[in-house]
């Protein structure tokens, strides 16, 4: 028996509009065992463990657990069989106790007519912690713990309800479970599942390579999609992950290298040993003008706050920065902008457009106030001037009237391009602007970040994958942990990926 | 990661903090005692326990739809409704009708009935709480003006007036009658999978909804729980009142979430508790009470409140959660 895996997924495939983000993946997980899942950003380990959440249903392959074909529909679906993921943002309410949690949804057991046994409910928990060997009392309040203490009240709950349905060995997957955790509390977490391991087995997905060499039985290397490769214990080390991760081929005309712009020696916007608690620490870079600086790191390495914290979004805890040698502080969006500083959210949906509005409302709404005639706003002009932009950047609409919502992901950021070329910013910050968008808009989307760079705009990018970052950056600036690690020139002669990834994980 | 940890943190809050509405209450009394006699007298305490009645009752259905992160605006048009259909059931100078306490029954339905209307549209149209119950409270006022032509219908049923005005001893009836409410939501609150239900919604909705909790299911209940007890309250006020008057409930909804609020119910959801609840409508009352005998204007009152109000929401808050009620 102990030689009949737990969890086989075969040959797994699922496509988004444009994307294949799943290609014939594979993978299995044997009872008690702790199974490694690494890659890329984008390399397909989310939406994998989606698929075996039920959260989204696979084009074609099959799911075996424990012996017998299913299809899950549901994450609901996915408990009951055994299959429990614990992401990063958590699933336990504040404001209820240790005990409360734990049984959340599965008071009956201890209920008769609706009335809750107390005592019996605690008793259990108690017993449950006890056996587990976590000190913390079935009466605190979940607010009042860890992270690492309530990560381990949401591994108890799923453990405990497998229990119920009489599920000997359930699967539970941790999504970068030590990213806020400091490294006491990751020694301590990795020997609880150790522990767990006689009852459980893990799927456990992070950036954090020595922790996944440290912990994991075997893993597998997830790229482009598809299997990359697959190490049992002993057989793999750091860098032979990295290596594996990446090594695609790279693609400079892809990226429009030919058209790149020598920056000006004009420093624009300069940090100096800016920090953010918790966040990033002592960065210090410039920009200068017609440049595209971009910045690598894995989630959490604090590249993603240090953009929100120059478009104002975020206060520095200390550090200065300068906006063409003068200081300035940023402190909302609002002054960001007045300073000329643009930024493209990662969510465009939610955070760049008013989707209820028409595209020509969208284009023109930086620049509302140059386009009045007296006190009112002169429409025509607004439609002017939307009109040209359509033009020029090639915004697929059926008119200017048309709702932003119901425009593909491309022609939706390229309408967000729009507003930022027409408020004329001199500095743009973009968070992954292709994330979502097909290839040919992509390539739409490169020439326009390269025409914006003609004009002299200074840019600060987080790409969508290494290849992204190297093929349009003038400099990369890699970030690990909240630091700097390197600065890398990529305007002559770039950089190879794997060049990239040692400093980034 | 002991358990001692976690009982240094809870003392670093304090005792104080935790039952800061109780702390309030002693303050607030020793203050009026002093500054007037008559505060303490038994006519005076006896009086605080009659205004306590019915508003205990609305404040501790509130409590239990704050507590699951809504709210519920149609407090007075249902009380008001299910109040001036008691009037025309019990003897009245209107009609021939005299059903006596069964009269009670029926307005406990209507109010229930609007309750479960309440939360039904919530879930079938996903409009937020605030904007559904305001509806339907404009609906049951609406109706409640219709029923009596504006008019106010006279009782004369002395049996079932005792319910509002009766005493035993210096113990308003209804007051009795609102104490045995506290018991019962205090138990539901404490001891039973629909009490924790209503606070892990009120904590995280969509985390509540994955653990397989029956949110909608949840919420009809929670509404037409209050509902029935808006119904309830309706009858004493009539009770209270000698007539079914539209008016009889004005200014319920406000003070019902006043009460909840200086209890120290979070409007954000998912803390308190029914004893709050109850030491919150003490607080209001008495505050009115002793700005009263301090003559203070009754203009100036409604601002004193008001103001007290926003600085304790201000201090109950979960600003994490302020995105969801705009």
């Amino acid at each position: 028996m102990e030689n009949q895996p737990l969890l086989v997924m075969k040959k797994i495939c699922k496509s988004f509009p444009g994307v294949r983000a799943l290609d014939d993946v594979s993978i299995e997980v044997m009872p008690q065992e702790i199974v490694g899942l690494v890659g890329e950003n984008g390399a397909g380990k989310s939406t994998l463990m989606k698929v075996l959440a039920g959260i989204y249903q696979p084009d074609s392959g099959e799911i075996i657990f424990n012996g017998q074909k299913v299809s899950i529909r549901d994450p609901q679906q996915a408990r009951n069989l055994g299959i429990a993921m614990v992401f990063q943002e958590q699933a336990v309410l504040p404001n209820l106790m240790v005990y409360e949690n734990i049984f959340l949804g599965n008071e009956k057991k201890f209920a008769s007519m609706g009335v809750i046994n107390r005592e019996k409910m605690i008793r259990e928990a108690e017993n449950l912690l006890r056996e587990i060997g976590i000190t913390i009392s079935p009466l605190a309040y979940l607010h009042e713990l860890t992270f690492m203490e309530r990560q381990m009240v949401e591994i108890l709950r799923n453990i405990w309800v497998a229990r119920q349905a009489e599920i000997s060995n359930p699967l539970i997957v941790l999504d970068e479970p030590t990213t806020v955790l400091e490294e006491r509390e990751v020694e301590l977490l990795f020997s609880k599942l150790r522990e767990l391991k006689k009852q459980i087995s893990v799927i456990y997905i992070s950036h954090r390579l020595n922790e996944v060499v440290e912990l994991c039985d075997r893993v597998y290397v997830m790229k482009d999609g598809k299997n990359a490769a697959c190490f049992k214990k002993g057989e793999f080390d750091e860098d032979l992950l990295r290596s594996k991760m990446v090594g695609r081929e790279f693609h400079g005309e892809y990226y429009l290298i030919s058209e790149q712009v020598e920056p000006t020696p004009k420093v624009v916007l300069e940090l100096k040993n800016c920090t953010r608690k918790g966040a990033f620490e002592d960065v210090s870079f410039q920009l200068r003008e017609g440049e595209i600086v971009s910045i690598c790191g894995v989630v959490g390495s604090g590249k993603e706050e240090l953009c929100l914290a120059l478009y104002g979004l975020m206060p520095l805890d200390a550090g200065k920065i300068y906006l063409h040698g003068k200081e300035v502080r940023i402190s909302s969006p609002a002054e960001a902008f007045a300073l000329g500083i643009g930024y493209i959210p990662e969510d465009r949906r939610n955070d760049g457009l008013v989707l209820n509005l028409p595209v020509f409302e969208n284009v023109t709404l930086p620049i509302l106030y140059r386009l009045r005639k007296g006190l009112f706003l002169d429409r025509e002009s607004q439609l002017n001037v939307s009109k040209n932009m359509i033009e020029k950047l090639r915004i697929k609409t059926p008119s200017p009237f048309a709702l932003c919502r119901n425009l593909s992901g491309g022609n939706q950021q390229k309408v967000v391009l729009s507003k930022w070329l027409l408020s004329k910013v001199k500095i743009l910050i973009m968070s992954h602007p292709t994330r979502g968008v097909d290839v040919g808009a992509k390539h739409e989307i490169y020439a326009l970040i390269r025409e914006f760079t003609r004009q002299g705009m200074a840019m600060i990018l987080i790409g969508d994958s290494f290849e992204e970052d190297i093929g349009l950056a003038n400099r990369i600036i890699t970030m690990k942990d909240g630091k700097i690690t390197a600065i890398l020139d990529a305007t002559t002669c770039k950089p190879n990926p794997s060049d990239l990834i040692g400093y980034v994980v | 990661m002991s358990v001692a940890k976690v009982e240094i943190k809870r003392r670093k809050f304090g005792v104080l903090v935790d039952n800061a509405s109780l702390v309030a209450l002693v303050l607030l009394s020793i203050f009026l005692g002093l500054a007037n006699p008559r505060f303490f007298t038994l006519t005076n305490l006896s009086n605080i326990l009659d205004l306590v009645s019915p508003l205990g009752i609305t404040a501790l259905a509130m409590g239990f739809v704050l507590m699951a992160g809504s709210i519920d605006l149609s407090v007075e048009g249902v009380a008001g409704l299910s109040g001036i259909v008691t009037s025309f059931l019990v003897k009245n100078l209107v009609n021939q009708n005299n059903f006596g306490f069964s009269a009670l029954l029926v307005a406990l339905l209507v109010g229930l009935s609007c309750g479960v209307l309440n939360g039904v549209l919530l879930y079938r149209f996903r409009i937020p709480s605030f904007m559904v119950t305001l509806g339907v409270g404009f609906i049951t006022t609406g109706v409640g003006i219709l029923l009596t032509r504006g008019n106010t219908i006279p009782i004369t049923d002395w049996g079932f007036r005792q319910i509002g005005m009766g005493r035993i001893g210096p113990v308003p009836v209804a007051f009795l009658l609102t104490l045995g409410v506290f018991f019962v939501m205090w138990f539901l609150n404490g001891r039973t999978i629909f009490g924790r239900y209503v606070l892990a919604i009120g904590g995280d909705e969509a985390i509540a909804r994955d653990l397989g909790i029956n949110v909608n299911r949840t919420k009809i209940g929670i509404f037409g729980l209050a509902g029935a007890l808006y119904g309830f309250a309706g009858a004493i006020l009539t009770a209270k009142l000698g007539s079914g008057d539209i008016n009889a409930s004005l200014g319920l909804t406000f003070d019902s979430i006043s009460s909840c609020v200086l209890g120290g119910i979070a409007i954000t959801g998912g803390v308190g508790n029914a004893v709050k609840v109850l030491i919150g409508t003490f607080i209001l009352t008495i505050l009115r009470n002793g700005m009263i005998l301090m003559g203070i204007s009754p203009y100036v009152q409604q601002g004193v409140i008001g103001t007290i109000l926003i600085f304790t929401v201000a201090l109950t808050i979960d600003r994490k959660k302020i995105k969801i009620m705009k």
